[in-house]
């Protein structure tokens, strides 16, 4: 069954012009309406009647395991795929009435090898129809413009690819993957970027698998599971909902104990130290537990959070020896 | 915005390796070609059928169309496969933009190696042959830029309906082997099995546009159409010299648009 969303607005006070308004509040205050997505590749069903909605002025992750739909969600909003249901921007349908309002940057876009940098931006520029850009690219974030692509490196391409799409007023910002291939620096710039196009008024859809990377950036998170909307809240719920490996060193307390904690989801053994797998949310309380039973803070290491876990609940790894 | 596109795939496929290597690879074979039938051309000039201006014919009749059905088919497939077309189809480039500009883009490599070609050949034959026979040396050469011209509609077409570069390397080799040597082995056993009278064959000619192409230039060599053959003879007793060549460039031009118009209506309706 489809689940529907709620709107999530950004309390940013940026200007959004009163023409966009009016079509904003003529579709109930979302920017982005899509209602009964459905997309097949042969018999596999990946989005089965995915409804969203999406505010004005919001930085949104879309997350979720590999082949779970994050880029067919994209692609459908982008209008680039077939599919079928509606697609609305601001009540108009997604198409030839929305064109120049999207920009789209798809998982592993390569541009064309022979072009110059400078060549891309222009193309890109023709297809903003003239519009001023929204958001100035910050200092030292595109490579040498005069370069051809295929000299390039992964990274500078990618920020190509970044810039080139993301250039004049684009209502809505789709983007797959968009920091695959980028350095710290270039990441924290991108960051930069998409949070100002936020605030100018942009409606910002990020795909990411796990969406840890974009926790401190973005202003709501939907987790796709099912071909549908598995989890639809803010990035501190989603982090608190993810799972982490806490291990344990047991030493005389016995394997059957651990696994009748109270917070523990899934044990395993690997070697002399035991995983105990649990919600980011309850460790502290894992934590007073082993306490509790006498095993030392030295004892004891944090994992990281393990997103995919929750999406494919496959208990146990290939190789270690389940305790549970 | 189509302008825009226009401009950057032609410069796009121009600078392509691809392009540059038939660029110069149809430039040496046609070179070579001049050097080797200069004889003839001294003999018989560029105004009739004689061998050096035959093969020179067939070569600019071949190596351009697979370059141009090459690298339609690549240019379009690789598009959609990069990403690239999914990116301007966002921002509200149409399909039939998308079509023209590749389509485009492609012919003008085509006939940067046609111009090369022949400017080599000009060169070499230049002082040889009457300039008197300049004319047919161009009206020849541009009606070997329309068989290029159907090349990369066809490639195009080809790009537009397969899933990967790979499919579409395949595809566009196997379309041009056919257009040029299979439809015509095709014809001349099927004519020699079922006797196919001049009608049947003039329609096999329009059915392929590359011999189209070819009994166009022939007709350019020699108006009596008698190298032709019988069916030259059919031709200019029925329909007269001017109205097949009418016949056949309008075969040409529909040989480009409706490839087109199919492989805008597939890229339309298909995901990118």
């Amino acid at each position: 069954m489809a689940l529907t969303t709620a709107v999530a607005a950004h309390d940013s006070d940026a200007v959004v012009s009163e023409t966009q308004e009016s079509s904003i509040e003529s579709s109930g205050g979302a920017r982005v309406v899509a209602e009964g997505l459905r997309k097949s590749y042969g018999k596999q069903e990946v989005l089965a009647g995915l409804d969203l909605t999406l505010a004005p002025r919001s930085l949104v992750a879309v997350a979720g395991s590999n082949g779970i739909g994050k880029s067919t969600l994209l692609s459908c909003l982008a209008g680039t795929i077939r599919y079928r249901g509606t697609v609305r921007l601001e009540g108009q349908r997604v198409g030839g009435a929305t064109r120049g309002r999207i920009a789209y940057l798809p998982q592993r876009l390569r541009l064309p090898g022979s072009s110059s940098g400078r060549e891309v931006m222009k193309l890109f520029k023709a297809f903003a129809r003239g519009a001023a850009d929204r958001v100035e690219l910050p200092d030292g974030f595109l490579p040498p413009l005069d370069k051809p692509v295929g000299q390039l490196s992964g990274g500078q391409a990618q920020r190509v690819g970044l810039a080139a799409v993301l250039q004049g007023s684009p209502d809505l910002v789709l983007l797959d993957e968009p920091f695959a291939n980028l350095d710290d620096e270039g990441r924290e710039q991108a960051h930069r970027l998409l949070r100002a196009h936020r605030d100018a008024g942009a409606t910002v859809l990020i795909a990411s698998p796990t969406a840890l990377d974009l926790l401190a950036m973005i202003d709501r998170v939907l987790l796709i599971e099912n071909g549908g909307i598995g989890f639809d809240g803010a990035p501190s719920r989603y982090a608190g909902s993810l799972e982490m490996t806490v291990w344990v060193r047991p030493g005389d307390v016995a394997d059957e104990t651990l696994v009748g904690l109270a917070h523990v989801l899934r044990t395993r053994r690997e070697g002399d130290w035991v995983a105990l797998e649990c919600h980011e949310d309850r460790a502290i309380g894992l934590l007073r537990d082993l306490e509790a039973l006498g095993i030392d803070a030295d004892r004891v290491r944090l994992g990281g959070p393990v997103a995919e876990a929750r999406v494919s609940a496959s208990p146990g790894v290939a190789d270690g020896s389940d305790v549970r | 915005m189509t302008t825009a596109l226009v401009t950057f795939q032609a410069r796009s496929v121009i600078r392509g390796r691809w392009s540059i290597v038939a660029i110069a690879g149809f430039a040496i074979a046609a070179a070579m070609v001049a050097l080797l039938g200069l004889g003839s051309f001294r003999q018989l000039g560029f105004g009739a059928v004689g061998p050096a201006a035959v093969s020179l014919l067939n070569l600019a009749l071949l190596l351009p169309t697979a370059q141009a059905l090459l690298l339609g088919a690549l240019a379009l497939s690789g598009e959609r496969e990069s990403g690239f077309m999914a990116a301007l189809r966002a921002r509200g480039m149409s399909s039939r933009t998308a079509i023209f500009a590749t389509w485009f883009a492609v012919t003008l490599s085509a006939w940067l190696s046609l111009i090369a070609g022949f400017a080599v050949v000009a060169i070499i034959v230049a002082g040889n042959v009457p300039m008197a026979d300049m004319p047919v040396f161009f009206s020849i050469m541009l009606i070997c830029g329309a068989s290029a011209a159907v090349a990369a509609a066809i490639g195009v077409l080809v790009g537009s309906a397969v899933t990967n570069r790979l499919q579409a390397s395949l595809v566009a080799i196997a379309t041009w082997f056919l257009l040029a040597l299979g439809l015509d082995l095709v014809v001349i056993g099927l004519g020699v099995f079922l006797s196919l009278g001049e009608p049947a064959i003039l329609l096999a000619v329009l059915a392929n546009p590359i011999e189209a192409a070819r009994v166009s230039a022939l007709l350019l060599l020699d108006a009596s159409g008698s190298a032709l053959g019988t069916m030259g003879i059919y031709l200019s007793e029925n329909v007269g010299y001017a109205g097949s060549l009418g016949l056949l460039i309008a075969a040409l031009a529909l040989w480009t648009i409706v490839p087109l118009g199919i492989a805008s209506f597939i890229l339309g309706r298909r995901d990118l």
